[in-house]
């Protein structure tokens, strides 16, 4: 968690736009455990990519609502020619996008946008989930798709396994 | 003339007589001269060229609302009202004429009503027919949004026209066949095709979008290549039209296709004076905001430049044209006018 915060930190403020509630609230697990964060970088050209998107969702649709509102953040890298033009609105076409990204597909965590580009370089070959294992001291960094070995790993780091049902148990 | 009235070589006036003669022969020279250029100027000051110009009129979608994420396709009714696809949240949205939302149906999913990737789509005759870029087939919604029933086509669609509730013609990618325009029933059955090349080609090479005319002939913008080409319906090539200077696309090797980079000419339109608007690409000065116009002989009318990149371009029957804003969450509508422009420096309408 340290490792995200600190990654995020050069990022937070006017050059990133959305919400930053878990930067505004350490304490998002009051049990006060170290299971781990998510944090998924999201390339804005894989909003559009039938493939690359269905890697994503899938990830997505493996987490229980509860654990995604609580451990998942989002952050939206758009490419660079989206950055380049149109600067004063780019942004905030963005962050319109992935409003719409989120309803669609009925998220629930929240995802911000990273107008800079300050995280171009993690999403160079597309989206990526980076797991934060406080209980480790580790960040580990998966692309899409996930294979079954490496969901497993996040399920651990996450300190949940799925019950039949899909649903999280600790 | 002259050479009758001065004879050459030898002089057999006097000296007075012919200075008077050299003096009468430049002020002849110099009237004809001024009667020239008179005439000149009154013939080209009285012609009048055409040109052709936007005017925005309306706009759907702002940074703010919920209107229109990324939209794709758009087609409008006899009412005036909007239909369009958006790719961001699956949907296809009825809009009125003030901009608000009517109705809206999908969601991502192959289902009926549901979508992958919706795309181009078509108004005819109360029917909203909608393609998806990754379920097979056309999409048949009446103008409530209610889904009515799917034309089946197997092959990706990259373009298609509705020519009666019955007939649907589609421009496709299938490698390995000769290029043509497929004619379809209303089940999807094959009812012919228009091979407008007879060699096989590299895989997307004769990719098209394409429009009809009232008259069943076929314009063809090409989207690797520069060319447009105007086809009759019998399947007789009528024309053949090079919108970009010197344009060479590449291509590049991708796993076992050589594919092309770069869209050369994006989408073509009519409007109803069948004046023919081809919307450039990539290659073109102004990156996919330069559009090109002809009349159906193939005469260039002249150019018009978008304010903002499109994907596309629509005119409706009643000469709006419309094209893309802020990256897909705005949809621009603009009238199409035409000023006549005296040559010679005066302007008039």
């Amino acid at each position: 968690m340290l490792i995200g915060m600190s990654l995020l930190s050069t990022a937070y403020g006017s050059d990133v736009y959305g919400k930053m509630e878990f930067m505004e609230g350490r304490d998002q697990n009051p049990d006060g455990d170290d299971t781990g964060e998510l944090l998924l970088f999201i390339h804005s050209a894989d909003l559009m990519c039938f493939n690359c998107l269905e890697g994503i969702l899938e990830f997505i649709r493996m987490l229980p609502r509860d654990i995604q509102h609580a451990r998942v953040r989002g952050i939206l890298v758009p490419r660079r020619s989206d950055r380049d033009r149109y600067s004063a609105a780019s942004p905030l076409i963005q962050l319109k996008k992935i409003r719409g990204f989120i309803a669609a597909h009925q998220l629930c965590f929240r995802v911000v946008v990273d107008s800079r580009g300050i995280f171009s370089s993690f999403v160079s070959e597309g989206s990526l989930l980076v797991v934060v294992d406080a209980s480790r001291g580790a960040c580990t960094g998966y692309d899409f798709p996930l294979s079954r070995k490496e969901k497993q790993e996040i399920r651990s780091a996450l300190g949940l396994s799925l019950g039949l049902c899909g649903r999280s148990v600790k | 003339m002259w050479s009758e009235v001065i004879p050459m070589g030898g002089n057999s006036r006097g000296p007075i007589e012919n200075s008077l003669m050299r003096r009468l022969r430049i002020v002849f020279m110099a009237g004809m001269a001024s009667l020239f250029l008179g005439l000149a100027v009154f013939c080209v000051g009285d012609k009048k060229a055409a040109e052709i110009c936007l005017e925005e009129i309306g706009s759907v979608g702002t940074l703010d609302d919920d209107l229109l994420f990324q939209w794709v396709g758009v087609a409008v009714d006899r009412e005036q009202k909007l239909y369009v696809t958006d790719a961001m949240d699956y949907r296809l949205k009825k809009i009125d004429i003030q901009g608000r939302l009517l109705n809206s149906v999908g969601g991502r999913g192959r289902g009926p009503g549901q979508f992958l990737a919706p795309r181009n789509l078509v108004w005819f005759d109360g029917r909203l027919y909608v393609s998806d870029q990754y379920v097979p087939g056309l999409q048949v919604f009446d103008e409530e949004l209610r889904y009515r029933r799917r034309i089946m086509f197997q092959q990706p669609i990259v373009d298609f026209e509705v020519i009666s509730s019955d007939r649907v013609v589609i421009s496709s990618l299938t490698p390995n066949k000769k290029p043509a325009l497929y004619f379809l029933d209303g089940s999807g059955e094959p009812k012919g095709s228009l091979v407008y090349n007879d060699q096989k080609v590299p895989f997307m090479q004769e990719s098209v979008s394409f429009c009809m005319d009232r008259r069943g002939d076929f314009y063809l913008a090409f989207s690797f290549q520069n060319r447009i080409e105007k086809w009759t319906g019998d399947g007789i090539f009528l024309w053949r039209r090079h919108p970009l200077k010197k344009v060479k696309p590449v291509r590049k090797r991708i796993g076992g296709w050589e594919v092309p980079t770069e869209v050369v000419l994006k989408d073509i339109a009519l409007d109803s004076r069948d004046r023919i608007f081809v919307l450039g690409g990539g290659y073109s000065r102004n990156r996919s905001r330069d559009i090109y116009v002809y009349d159906s002989e193939g005469k260039p009318c002249g150019n018009l430049l978008l304010p903002e990149p499109s994907h596309c371009l629509y005119i409706d029957s009643k000469n709006n044209l419309y094209a893309r804003a802020n990256e897909g969450i705005t949809l621009k509508k603009y009238r199409i006018i035409e000023t006549s422009r005296q040559i010679g420096g005066r302007r008039g309408s």
